[in-house]
């Protein structure tokens, strides 16, 4: 659910990271806060344990293009993983519109990853939603553990509906396939919410330029 | 009451007329109740409009923080028996704060100083909190002209080599 605001031509975006406990959701919100400029983001808000386990979530408010004099801004959450915080993750993922769902390729991990899996569905229909409208994309977290297992293992246990939805290896302590994570599950969101909107598109009034490259890996603003 | 302003994709749209009259009520609420800063909330935690300065934070943080405070605790209610939640109110030191439910989903977000009693708040809260809802209610489910196509946005160069 898109905040449209016209007066301040500003749109926001809720993109919720969920997944197994310990399985990195945190890493990469920390790993986005340390490699995007101080200007294009907020501080990354953590309500952890003493043990640094999320208690109830972590926040990132990130600022990204500006599409049509709009200024799109993410705000990234992650839920925590245990089971016993159940009713807190419903809450967080209260008008969600993008999910990253990062699971642990520790071989050992995988029941885990299923039923974390299952329990975002129930989480999401006990808000009136359904994941099978939402933007998804699968994370398999943690590729660099020796005991990791198949990624083929993986798809057949998490992404085997269809459609199949985009899954990418990663590591987040490293950083590796982090952003293309965040990239992928924001267009997914920005397709979603332009094929929502009524009024055509003119490209000409476009301000944004389209991918980029380069080794920084600021937020685009234009 | 609902005071959901969704248009037909259950996106939340605040027309740019709409917006000026809410944030007018907001305003008056606001130097009404002698408050520091105000804030209508939407329940993903999206800070809806503000009125006032909170220097050295970031609204958008504070809405997230101030929902999830305010739904929590919301949700503690329900879980022991009790569905009303008419607010939640902080005593500080120096800052003290508000939430107050205007709908199920919208909540407005008050802070305030010593200056200022929390009898002021509830007042102006009485006083605003009715024109504030039906403004919002009223407000016109505008279709949104932002169109972003697919490829618009990278948010940062790909680091890897991609999707499964």
């Amino acid at each position: 659910m898109a905040v449209v605001n016209h007066e301040t031509k500003e749109v926001t975006f809720k993109i919720v990271y969920c997944g197994t406990p310990v399985g990195g959701k945190t890493t990469n919100l920390s790993y986005i806060h340390s490699r995007i400029e101080s200007d294009q983001r907020g501080d990354l808000v953590s309500l952890a344990t003493s043990t640094d386990r999320t208690l109830f979530f972590d926040f990132l408010p990130i600022n990204t293009v500006v599409i049509n004099g709009y200024a799109t801004r993410f705000m990234l959450y992650t839920i925590p993983g245990q089971v016993c915080y159940n009713a807190t993750r419903q809450l967080v993922l209260k008008g969600v519109d993008g999910i990253v769902y990062v699971a642990d390729s520790a071989a050992e991990r995988m029941a885990e990853n299923l039923s974390g899996f299952q329990t975002l569905r129930k989480n999401l229909a006990d808000n009136g939603l359904s994941l099978d409208q939402i933007p998804l994309v699968f994370q398999y977290n943690k590729r660099d553990l020796p005991n990791s297992a198949p990624v083929s293992y993986l798809e057949f246990l998490l992404n085997n509906g269809a459609p199949r939805r985009l899954s990418f290896e990663a590591s987040a302590q490293t950083g590796y396939n982090v952003f293309a994570t965040l990239n992928a599950v924001a267009e997914q969101v920005l397709q979603k919410f332009h094929h929502a909107s009524q009024a055509p598109a003119d490209p000409h009034s476009r301000h944004t330029s389209s991918r980029r490259s380069g080794d920084s890996p600021a937020a685009l603003s234009s | 009451m609902s005071t959901r302003l969704n248009d037909s994709c259950g996106n939340v749209v605040l027309g740019a007329l709409q917006s000026r009259a809410i944030r007018h009520s907001l305003n008056d609420y606001r130097d009404c109740a002698e408050a520091i800063f105000s804030a209508l909330l939407d329940e993903s935690g999206s800070v809806l409009m503000e009125s006032g300065v909170m220097p050295a934070e970031q609204s958008a943080t504070l809405g997230a923080l101030a929902n999830g405070a305010f739904i929590a605790v919301r949700e503690l209610g329900r879980r022991l028996g009790d569905d009303a939640c008419e607010g939640l109110y902080h005593q500080g030191g120096i800052r003290h704060f508000h939430i107050a439910p205007l709908s199920q989903t919208t909540f407005l977000f008050t802070v305030f100083g010593n200056d200022t009693k929390f009898g002021i708040i509830r007042s102006a809260l009485a006083k605003f909190g009715p024109t504030l809802r039906d403004k919002m209610q009223n407000a016109e489910h505008a279709a949104s002209p932002v169109t972003p196509s697919e490829g618009d946005l990278v948010l940062a160069p790909s680091d890897g080599t991609g999707a499964s």
